[in-house]
């Protein structure tokens, strides 16, 4: 659910506003980050890093406004260049990330890492299982509890988003700069708010990210292949969909888990076996060039043409004869 | 009558373009009066579309000014046009193949909606209102288009001469001042080019936009415009009501002469 997250994030800047980003890692880091200052445990030896032990109601909203504030000290440089070389300038987000993760050791404990805070409501912690009204609950189930909502609240605003003014920009900027720009839409703007927002995003992502695994996280985390699984998970789930952004991140996220689960590839007892990490590695490299193939709109894509299909023999019985799809001559215009 | 109901709502001087060695246009200049239906012909690259570019500020000319409703149009960036006053259609469509028509036209009202984010996000209150309204606007003026029927279709999903009345539809629902309209009835058949020059003219006389028409077709432009300005090798070789500019020799000789000769074929206006 926290990569379905991170995942739209990037499908509002990738998929809605056609800037081809790599960088999602590094912005999930700096919210993170901010999540682990603000929210960590006091420093228990001297050396450790920093940690304020403020509530989850600061901490994370405070991940996403930080990497927004980032998303809008960078997004003017980087939003100057297109397409391919928007990616390479977000690649290289990335590597300053490490970087910077690595050597800001009050905040970031340097390479080997630090403990990042775990949800808490006043008594109640999620990292240990803790008794609610006689109800016993695993740190799991509590996540569960957590996210769902939370993951539900993203989804929906950023569908709201995306069938409003706003939205409409942003999709308007992918398909065609000029045009968008002629019926009024601000390029500049439009590409800002698009990139501060999937930032905002990102942060808030990335900060449960860190929290998530037993609240430990080392600058390593934040890499280019966790980026690369996210765009592989905005490709087969569907691009410029809110539903496909979460199946796309359950499947390319919960595939390793699900092989592992039913043990669906025979267990070596070396280390230089087939892993289910590397056999769901090879399953999505080929899928994307599946989807790509034969099915570039994703999951989603497939889902919304079977309806369709289904629907447009329902209105072919309606509109008889007014408009074929796809038509090359000219159809005339009744009424 | 006030001074100012008299300025010219559009004015055009001296306007020189150049691309790599090449005179696009050059020295062009006219002046087009509130409420006026002014066409820009000429055959093809003469120059017209070049001429509607720089009007949309897509191209920055080498010299000259145009000044709309008193302001300096050459000030504005490309997107500032728009609130300005100004719409314009596209000559090709294609720009936007997945958006529905209906949103087509909500992309035409983005100058005149204000939530942003944060508002359209949580979609309540104040962005809801504003949405509803703005849907119904466009739902009105779908009706009023005929394009009631294709709301929810893709626009690419629809046949060229319906995506140039949905992109005449979208420029409407700008609420502009000054249409500017990029070969509306090129690759439209016969009798949907008169349909739409009707449309034209309801413009005209119902919402009283002024219009700037470029196209080639000869019969629709003469039938409907108020004053014609010829084009040839971006240069303006004549201007004036439509009974003059037929008249004049250097017009026929440019441009209706080989109308003229090819009078057995008519239809064919290609001229490359």
């Amino acid at each position: 659910m926290i990569a379905a997250m991170a995942t739209l994030s990037l499908n509002i800047l990738s998929g809605y506003t056609g800037l081809i980003s790599l960088g999602i890692t590094f912005f999930m880091g700096i919210g993170a980050y901010t999540a682990a200052w603000l929210g960590g445990p006091h420093p228990f030896f001297p050396g450790d890093p920093v940690g304020l032990n403020l509530s989850i109601f600061i901490w994370l909203p405070a991940a996403g406004v930080v990497a927004a504030l980032t998303g809008a000290l960078v997004g003017p440089t980087a939003l100057r260049l297109k397409g391919f070389y928007l990616a390479i300038v977000t690649l290289a987000l990335v590597f300053i990330g490490l970087y910077l993760f690595k050597n800001a050791r009050a905040i970031t404990g340097g390479p080997q890492g630090r403990i990042f805070p775990t949800p808490s409501f006043g008594d109640l912690s999620f990292s240990s299982p803790t008794p609610v009204f006689g109800v016993l609950l695993t740190t799991n189930q509590w996540y569960f509890l957590l996210l769902t909502p939370l993951l539900a609240l993203m989804a929906l605003f950023v569908h709201n988003v995306m069938r409003s003014r706003a939205g409409r920009a942003f999709q308007a900027v992918r398909d065609n700069e000029t045009g968008a720009a002629i019926i009024g839409v601000n390029l500049f703007q439009a590409k800002m708010s698009a990139f501060i927002f999937s930032s905002f995003l990102a942060g808030i992502a990335g900060a449960l990210w860190a929290s998530y695994p037993g609240g430990y996280a080392e600058p390593n985390t934040w890499n280019l292949i966790l980026a690369i699984q996210f765009v592989a998970a905005m490709l087969v789930g569907g691009v410029a969909s809110v539903w496909g952004s979460i199946l796309g991140a359950a499947f390319v996220f919960g595939l390793p888990l699900a092989l592992d689960t039913f043990s669906l590839i025979p267990q070596s007892t070396s280390n230089t076996g087939l892993t289910s990490g590397d056999l769901s590695a090879i399953l999505y490299g080929l899928l994307i060039i599946l989807f790509m193939l034969f099915e570039p709109t994703g999951v989603i894509g497939f889902i919304r043409r079977v309806t369709s299909l289904i629907q447009r023999f329902d209105e072919r019985a309606k509109v008889k004869g007014g408009v074929k799809a796809n038509a090359s001559e000219p159809v005339e215009l009744e009424s | 009558m006030s001074v100012h109901s008299q300025l010219p709502q559009l004015s055009v001087a001296g306007i020189t373009l150049r691309f790599e060695g090449i005179t696009a246009l050059d020295d062009v200049s006219f002046d087009v009066q509130r409420g006026e239906l002014f066409a820009i012909i000429g055959p093809n690259g003469a120059g017209k579309t070049s001429l509607l570019n720089i009007l949309s500020r897509v191209y920055q000319p080498s010299h000259g000014s145009v000044l709309f409703e008193g302001r300096d149009l050459l000030r504005l960036k490309t997107h500032q046009i728009a609130r300005a006053g100004i719409a314009r259609t596209f000559q090709n469509q294609g720009q936007f193949p997945l958006t529905s028509v209906l949103d087509y036209l909500l992309l035409g009202r983005h100058i005149h909606m204000r939530s942003g984010i944060v508002l359209g996000g949580i979609y309540l209150g104040p962005a809801l209102k504003e949405e509803r309204a703005n849907r119904a606007y466009c739902q009105h003026l779908l009706d009023l288009m005929g394009l009631a029927p294709y709301r929810d279709f893709p626009m690419g999903s629809l046949p060229y001469g319906l995506q140039k009345r949905a992109d005449l539809a979208r420029a409407l629902a700008m609420q502009p001042r000054l249409l500017l309209l990029d070969e509306p009835v090129a690759g439209m058949s016969l009798e949907e080019s008169r349909d739409l020059a009707a449309v034209l003219l309801d413009i005209k006389e119902q919402l009283g936009i002024t219009q700037v028409l470029v196209e080639h077709d000869m019969a629709m432009v003469m039938g409907i415009a108020d004053r014609v300005l010829v084009l040839d090798f971006g240069r303006v070789i004549a201007q004036g009501q439509p009974a003059e500019v037929q008249a004049n020799p250097a017009v026929i000789t440019a441009y209706l002469g080989q109308e003229v000769q090819r009078a057995p074929s008519p239809g064919s206006v290609a001229h490359s």
